[in-house]
């Protein structure tokens, strides 16, 4: 609940920090996107452990897993001497934080609210914390071609005046009870951003769908994460949307739930890509061109 | 008849072991708690800084380590594992039933409530209180379910000064269904996120306790510990049966109370703080049982240490298991008392057949 009333509050981010003294050598990493950003920055070498929702170049399995974000262990922790804890606003237990923090471990912990300019305050603050800011900056305007890109096609869409498109956000199908993104999601934010209209905007946070619920939603675009293989399918086969618009028109897909929530570097493109699924023909700037590989981006839908 | 002679024979003598083998097991425990660890400790530089031989201000991580983390630590796995095997012991006596445990006047269930509504409704209903009682919201919440549903099942059974054991017994069985419904709603309208924090949190764990947590769980598990001892000698002869309890000039409903109360403020305590960590105070007391005897002037002391001692040691393996990261205590506990168990059973059925 504590991350729906960031969303609310808070456009930049807040930071309780201690400054460092001298760029940290050692860095324990709690959060996805901040390891990406890491990475993406060309300091890989310091990070001396992440926790599991690292998972950008398969980060959680080259480094010591500090267990998950929620969960940390004070002492596996410090037995891998860090000089550094950067971690997610989620980042706990609290009590296991405070005592990181007696024992005299700089901890750093970034207040995020999921937003695209979080994402560039993000990228300077870990920039600042490692002193490389020049290395910060540039990937910084890197990111903003994505951002303009995404500007650009959202001022065309909104000058056709077409109706917005119904997308319906799924985190899972598993046992047949799909969840679906309600708003305060962070895939509300992303479909929001690619010009789309959550088609279950009514509801607060993530939602399991009944079968009725599910169609009289009736979504004009389906979206499921992580599911590399036979979205359509494995969605059409399910009573709540055997007879939505979406499977009708085979406007089924599927998109990496780090690439696209994990609110990181490659996250502008990712949602510029979720634009292309929801609206087919999404109009982007002349020679704009993704430019990050995105392993498990496969499309079912819109073959031909 | 001589067997039933050097039966008792060898049972007093194991009695008489009992005692000093399990502070032995438990003393050693401590020692190994705290030198092992995921993090290596300079124990040289730890003498150095106690002793203020560098005359510096500043610790050295070493001794951070082994005074913010290790040492608490280690005293409150002792503290919740006593907690646990003393507390089984009693409440298997009370209610004369080899399948009870502290689970059954509430503590479990109101811990595990007060601990859903902090963690799924915190935030949002009282913001300002969360943020005012910070790490300590998750405990206080957890203590106050236990006691709530403890009090709620305590004014149920203690109708005309009649504790009936019955009636608790079933009492506590209604109370701990309706607990586990409202568990139910509460964790249907959770996130992802805060079901994960609550799946950990009856999974158990000692770990991330400062001081200020652990001292006030030292406290009032020591207290009941005392109280709890005293009745060893009342809950004997509470064996032989109510009526013939009472004969013999034990006051039963104010036995029952006693037991009930402390039980309520020592498991509640240990809950609180270190979540639901299962099967200690079921398997303790019966080990404990099936190798002395059910005398509780050897059973109460005898499961308190050797809870203690066990409780310490898989404390230890949950801690290095997959550094440096940690398992849940209580899938431990399970994992290792439940074999161990079954193995001193079976040994114990074989000698009869």
């Amino acid at each position: 609940m504590k991350r729906f009333s960031s969303y609310l509050t808070g456009f930049l981010l807040t930071l309780i920090i201690m400054p460092p003294l001298h760029a940290a050598e050692r860095i324990a990493v709690a959060g996805g996107s901040i390891t990406e950003i890491i990475y993406r920055l060309g300091e890989q070498d310091k990070i001396v452990g992440v926790d599991s929702t690292s998972t950008y170049q398969a980060a959680d399995k080259t480094h010591p897993l500090l267990g998950y974000v929620r969960n940390i262990s004070v002492e596996g922790l410090l037995s891998l001497q860090p000089d550094l804890l950067i971690g997610e606003s989620d980042t706990g237990p609290s009590k296991a934080l405070e005592q990181v923090r007696a024992v005299g471990l700089n901890t750093v912990i970034i207040e995020e609210d999921d937003s695209i300019d979080a994402i560039k305050s993000k990228i300077r603050t870990v920039g600042k914390l490692l002193q490389v800011e020049n290395k910060a900056e540039n990937l910084i305007s890197e990111i903003q071609l994505d951002i303009d890109a995404l500007a650009y096609a959202n001022d065309k869409l909104n000058k056709q005046s077409k109706h917005k498109p119904k997308v319906l956000f799924l985190l899972t199908l598993q046992n047949g009870a799909p969840i679906a993104a309600g708003n305060h999601t962070s895939a509300h934010t992303t479909i929001t951003a690619a010009g789309g209209n959550n088609a279950l905007e009514n509801e607060k946070g993530w939602v399991k769908l009944s079968p009725e619920a599910a169609l009289e939603l009736n979504p004009d675009v389906i979206v499921v994460m992580n599911r590399p293989d036979a979205t359509l399918d494995a969605v059409a086969k399910l009573a709540h949307f055997k007879y939505t618009e979406a499977v009708k028109n085979n406007a089924v897909y599927s998109i990496d739930g780090g690439y696209l929530l994990g609110f990181g570097p490659r996250t502008p493109q990712a949602i510029i890509e979720l634009g292309t699924m929801i609206h087919g023909a999404f109009p982007l700037p002349q020679g704009y061109q993704f430019r990050y590989d995105n392993e498990q981006q496969i499309n079912t839908g819109h073959s031909s | 008849m001589t067997d039933t002679l050097t039966l008792s024979a060898e049972r007093s003598k194991k009695q008489f072991m009992a005692k000093p083998f399990t502070l032995g097991l438990l003393i050693l425990s401590a020692i190994l708690s705290i030198t092992i660890g995921a993090m290596p400790l300079s124990f040289n530089q730890i003498f150095q800084d106690l002793l203020n031989i560098t005359g510096t201000q500043h610790y050295a991580l070493s001794t951070n380590v082994l005074l913010e983390i290790r040492l608490p630590r280690t005293l409150l796995a002792m503290a919740v594992g006593a907690a646990l095997g003393m507390c089984g012991a009693a409440m298997q006596a009370l209610f004369r039933n080899p399948l009870a445990d502290p689970g059954l006047i509430g503590v479990a269930g109101g811990g595990a409530f007060g601990a859903v509504v902090i963690i799924v409704l915190g935030n949002s209903m009282f913001p300002n209180a969360m943020s005012y009682f910070g790490p300590y919201a998750l405990p206080i919440g957890a203590m106050l379910g236990c006691l709530g549903v403890c009090g709620i099942i305590y004014k149920l059974s203690n109708q005309h000064g009649q504790f009936t054991i019955i009636t608790l017994l079933l009492a506590g069985i209604a109370v701990n269904a309706i607990v586990g419904s409202f568990i139910g709603i509460l964790t249907l309208i959770s996130t992802d996120e805060e079901l994960r924090e609550l799946t950990f949190w009856t999974m158990g764990n000692l770990g991330g306790n400062n001081w200020s947590l652990t001292l006030p769980v030292l406290l009032l598990i020591g207290i009941s510990i005392v109280g709890l001892s005293r009745l060893a000698r009342p809950l004997n002869l509470y064996l032989l049966g109510e009526a013939q309890a009472e004969h013999l000039g034990v006051q039963v409903a104010q036995l029952k109370k006693q037991v009930f109360l402390f039980t309520a403020i020592a498991i509640g305590a240990a809950v609180s703080i270190s979540g639901m960590i299962g099967f200690v105070g079921f398997v303790i007391p019966h080990l404990v049982r099936i190798l002395i005897g059910p005398d509780h002037k050897f059973l109460l002391p005898t499961s308190m240490l050797l809870g203690a001692s066990f409780l310490t040691l898989t404390d230890i393996i949950a801690r290095i298991a997959i550094p440096p990261a940690e398992v849940p205590i209580g899938l431990v506990t399970s994992a290792l008392g439940g074999p161990f168990f079954l193995y001193v059973l079976y040994k114990q059925t074989q000698r009869f057949n």
